[in-house]
């Protein structure tokens, strides 16, 4: 032994990270963990390929600056559904949090899932818990070179490609395959790929539970949500101590012990290295590891399941707990009043919209026939799926001509436009009117007037949308 | 990989705490700022070129820049929270 005393971290707010090798367990939570990491991995390899009305489904086409969600076409003018949706996500957060603990944490967050294909990756590669225990005190040699070469290897190509998918929900992921296969990656999209590829790899290969303990600002405040009548994954300790080790067959009772054999399964299975048996602590991720592992002891014994299992704190003190409290009824009720706003106002939404511009190189023309032309452009957005042709009509309420007739009027005098779903479309639209008569009172006129320009869906009426514009005239 | 347990590792996790914090916040602002401006006509008046970026170069580069500004303020907190040199 060394005799110079090791440096003592104690001054220090950090322990020292010690390796957790977790280990694998089987049993109803895990099949609930692997189902819900095979549909959420399928959701976000297999979205990014599929195609609706002959575009990617699911795109947040940044290039374009607009996002395609199977039918719907979001604008940056639509960004409020955006913000909304992400209320709705983090109170989802709060309400399922109240009433299940930390679900999110266990079953759905992406750094739990894509642990679980690395950790996976390890299995297949290194072995099992003991294994890789074994293989990582080894020195070095052709095995654990080959081992850990394989391990790596798999763990990089699964990073790239995830790296890829990432950014194939913002570019579109064909152009991005053929762009990979010609060799012929734009370089911003080489380096996000990259570095979300290194995020994926260093997050769920190498930090791992030290995500969910340093990183993750949800793991410090969801205690906050938390109530005794939160579903928590819990020791119970009134039926599991005295904790000691025994034959089987022994009448536990007799040997004056509780349920638990202490065998440390459920310290071994849990991935954040920490022991549930000490009570909940705000590493616990409740992913259920430990119960699947407690329960497999338990059926060994035969002794009833569920010394370690989902429960609340009031329901392990013998009272009854209720899942109607005020902060679930809060959660849930402003949860569902967002949702209702939020579909109620997406079906509302107007799929068009119009902005008209004068044209900026000349106020007016004069025609010199006694008309006055201005010109205007206008950005027709169809922010519907489909292509329609729309017509555009003006209206001018307060300033009437001589014979009571529009005084303002188009040409030619119905102009129609076709726009592709999802396009602004540029247009320019020509307005004339009677240059103003100068004996008119006191022989001066206003030089300018207000007229409104519509444009009209062919096939749909209800597709309107306006847009106020000024004229401009001579004064003299 | 993350077997340090010397004393610098106390000032190595606050360093990548402040890199870790300010991404977050960079990701949001970025978010945000973009949602509400196109930065290409933004850069065609401010320098008048041939050949505009592309839009992903520009957000990319927003992004870098909200990166830099969050992590300095963040990084120069940690700097000052140290305990003073007795």
């Amino acid at each position: 032994m060394n005799a110079t005393a090791p440096t003592d971290p104690s001054d220090s707010y950090y322990a020292a990270h010690q390796k957790v090798y977790p280990r694998e367990v089987s049993g109803r939570f895990a099949n609930l963990r692997v189902t819900a990491a095979w549909v959420l991995l399928g959701l976000f390899y297999g979205l990014p390929w599929l195609t609706w009305d002959g575009r990617q489904a699911v795109l947040f086409d940044l290039p374009a600056r607009q996002f395609h969600l199977f039918g719907l076409t979001l604008w940056p003018q639509d960004f409020i559904y955006l913000a909304w949706l992400l209320v709705i996500a983090a109170l989802s957060l709060f309400f399922f949090t109240a009433i299940a603990g930390r679900l999110w944490c266990g079953y759905a967050c992406p750094q739990t899932v894509w642990t679980e294909v690395f950790l996976w990756l390890e299995r297949v590669t290194e072995g099992d818990r003991a294994r890789r225990i074994k293989l990582d005190a080894s020195p070095w040699g052709r095995e654990k070179l080959l081992r850990k070469g394989a391990k790596q290897a798999l763990w990089i190509v699964f990073a790239l490609w995830t790296g890829f998918t990432f950014v194939g929900f913002f570019t579109p992921i064909r152009e991005l395959a053929g762009e990979v296969m010609a060799g012929a990656l734009g370089p911003w999209e080489t380096f996000w790929t990259l570095f979300y590829g290194f995020a994926t790899y260093g997050n769920a290969g190498f930090l791992r539970e030290q995500v969910c303990k340093y990183m993750c600002p949800y793991a410090r405040f969801q205690s906050a949500m938390f109530d005794k009548d939160t579903l928590i994954i819990t020791y119970d300790a009134g039926r599991g101590e005295p904790r000691g080790g025994r034959r089987r067959g022994t009448d536990p009772r007799v040997a004056g012990l509780g349920d638990c054999t202490d065998c440390t399964l459920c310290v071994q299975a849990c991935p954040t290295g920490i022991d549930i048996r000490k009570g909940l602590q705000y590493e616990c991720i409740a992913c259920a590891a430990c119960i699947d592992a407690c329960d497999s002891v338990m059926d060994r014994m035969g002794y009833a399941r569920g010394l370690v299992r989902y429960d609340t704190e009031h329901a392990l003190q013998g009272r009854s707990g209720r899942v109607l409290r005020p902060r679930v009824i809060v959660y849930g009720s402003l949860l569902g009043l967002l949702v209702a706003g939020l579909v109620a106002s997406l079906a509302m939404r107007k799929p068009v919209a119009l902005d008209a511009l004068h044209d900026r190189n000349a106020l007016y023309r004069d025609l010199g026939t006694g008309e006055i032309e201005n010109v205007y452009l206008l950005k027709i957005m169809n922010k519907d799926g489909k292509t329609h042709r729309f017509v555009v009509s003006l209206t001018d309420d307060q300033d009437r001509g001589h014979d009571g007739e529009s005084a303002h009027r188009l040409d030619p005098a119905r102009p129609v436009f076709e726009v592709r779903g999802g396009e602004v479309y540029n247009a320019a639209v020509r307005v004339r009117r009677a240059a103003w008569d100068d004996d008119e009172r006191d022989g001066s006129h206003p030089g300018s007037s207000k007229l409104r320009l519509t444009v009209t869906a062919e096939d749909d009426p209800a597709l309107v949308a306006s847009a106020d514009a000024r004229f401009f005239a001579p004064q003299d | 990989m993350s077997q340090p347990s010397t004393a610098g590792d106390g000032k190595a996790r606050a360093g990548l705490t402040a890199l870790w914090c300010s991404f977050l916040a960079a990701s949001i602002a970025t978010l945000l700022f973009f949602a509400f401006v196109d930065p290409t006509p933004v850069v065609a008046v401010l320098t008048p070129t041939d050949v505009l970026p592309s839009r992903t170069a520009l957000y990319s580069l927003g992004f870098f820049f909200f990166w830099a500004m969050c992590a300095l303020a963040a990084g120069l907190t940690a700097w000052l929270l140290r305990p003073p040199p007795r």
